[in-house]
């Protein structure tokens, strides 16, 4: 059985918009990924709203930093197969970092940490999968569109940017607008067809990355 | 479906007393076993890190071992819980960290304040929590491990007390309390992480003390 850690943020935790509660626990795009890889691979998911994959925000009590929580995950789960990094959309708020340029260098600092962590235990270095986040979009939030000010224009040059991390990195990488658009509620979160839809679009790339 | 989170070090990781070794497998895990002997009504979310201490640093890894440190991150990324289950106190018994038993249950007191913290301040429905003493520290050959964790008269004394130390705590906080020493005892390859069978009775152990504080 292989072993896949998937490592996010809200989008990867499950938030729902309308509720503000947790998608189920079906509609999570990993749980929707090992229901694809039915039954060869356990996947683990590790999201937590707000990460971002480089940068200090202390406006919450868990701490937020992609890169400084990375190793102890990779510890905690190894021995690995692959990891999903799907990181980027708190970056983009202005307070935090706000440019792709910059947030390319996280994500490929993250790359750098699962290529390079000491693995024990018989655990080897796992494949690592980059997925850029769907784009933000318009939505009805009063509170500003879309929230945190994010600008939509930079967000779309995210999935290029990762791309080109992606191959010079050696890893793989997967573009999520492709397959899932924001809810309007807030311009960010998804629904649940939409959350499961980035799960079910892995299951190709994820089985390349696993040799299955 | 009810969400439990086990919150633990290399004993809750799984971790081969044969140096070199595997990490035990999934169903031996202690976590694992928990799962299996609720009968899948509830989910076992594990989060065992080799290393890691109640609420000390210890910078020898690249991976963050203070407990109370990275709970909190992991609260959020997996909540809502229903039940947390806390297992650490051995790698406090490390003369370079705490070293006694005692010092480990304050750390423990902590933990439970974290969680409990965590959630109120989100308005979120708190927990039930499990405060689990380790099992003991006894006698090997392998005298780096040993010598690791002060040495077998300091670890076995210190580790001895962990249940009475922890019992008081989980009767102050009114968390539910276990004894994993009742179950398991380590292999005597390194004296202190257990075969996969002694693995496994924690997570059977663990069962009634579960199902009954989420009234299963």
């Amino acid at each position: 059985m292989k072993t896949v850690l998937a490592f996010g943020d809200s989008l990867t935790f499950g938030t729902n918009a309308a509720t503000l509660l947790r998608h189920a626990y079906e509609d999570r795009w990993p749980s929707a990924l090992e229901a694809g890889l039915t039954g060869r691979a356990r996947v683990i998911a590790e999201g937590l709203g707000g990460r971002t994959t480089m940068f200090d925000d202390y406006s919450t009590a868990a701490d937020r930093n992609g890169a400084r929580v990375l190793p102890t995950l990779l510890a905690t789960h190894t021995p690995l197969d692959a990891v999903v990094i799907m990181l980027g959309s708190n970056d983009l708020k202005p307070f935090i970092c706000g440019k792709v340029s910059a947030i390319a260098v996280g994500m490929r600092r993250l790359v750098q940490i699962v290529q390079t962590h000491p693995y024990d235990m018989g655990g080897t270095v796992p494949a690592v999968i980059i997925v850029a986040p769907p784009h933000c979009g318009p939505s009805d939030n009063p509170d500003g569109l879309p929230v945190m000010d994010r600008s939509i224009e930079e967000w779309r040059k995210l999935a290029s940017v990762y791309a080109k991390v992606a191959q010079d990195n050696g890893a793989y990488f997967f573009d999520a607008s492709t397959v899932a658009t924001p809810s309007r509620v807030d311009g960010v979160h998804l629904d649940g067809p939409n959350t499961r839809a980035i799960g079910v679009a892995l299951v190709l790339i994820v089985e390349k990355a696993l040799g299955l | 479906m009810k969400t439990i989170l086990c919150y633990g070090d290399s004993i809750t990781y799984g971790a081969n007393p044969q140096p070199g070794g595997p990490r035990h497998a999934y169903e031996d895990r202690w976590p694992g076993a928990l799962e299996a002997g609720l009968g899948r009504q509830v989910r076992v979310i594990a989060e065992g890190l080799g290393g890691r201490t109640t609420s000390s640093d210890d910078f020898t890894s690249d991976a963050d071992r203070n407990g109370a440190h990275i709970l909190p991150t992991l609260l959020a990324s997996h909540a809502p819980l229903d039940l947390v289950v806390i297992m650490l106190g051995t790698n406090d018994l490390k003369p370079a960290i705490f070293g006694t038993a005692l010092m480990a249950s304050y750390g423990m007191r902590r933990l439970v304040q974290l969680t409990r913290g965590h959630f109120h301040m989100l308005g979120e429905p708190v927990p039930g929590i499990v405060i689990v003493s380790p099992p003991l520290v006894i006698d090997s050959e392998n005298a780096d491990m040993l010598g690791h964790f002060g040495g077998l008269p300091h670890a076995a004394k210190e580790s001895a007390e962990f249940a009475y130390h922890y019992a008081r705590r989980a009767a102050e906080l009114s968390t539910g309390f276990f004894d994993a020493s009742t179950v398991a005892r380590p292999d005597p390859l390194d004296g202190v992480h257990l075969d996969a069978a002694n693995t496994r009775a924690i997570g059977q152990g663990l069962v009634p003390v579960v199902k009954s504080m989420l009234g299963l």
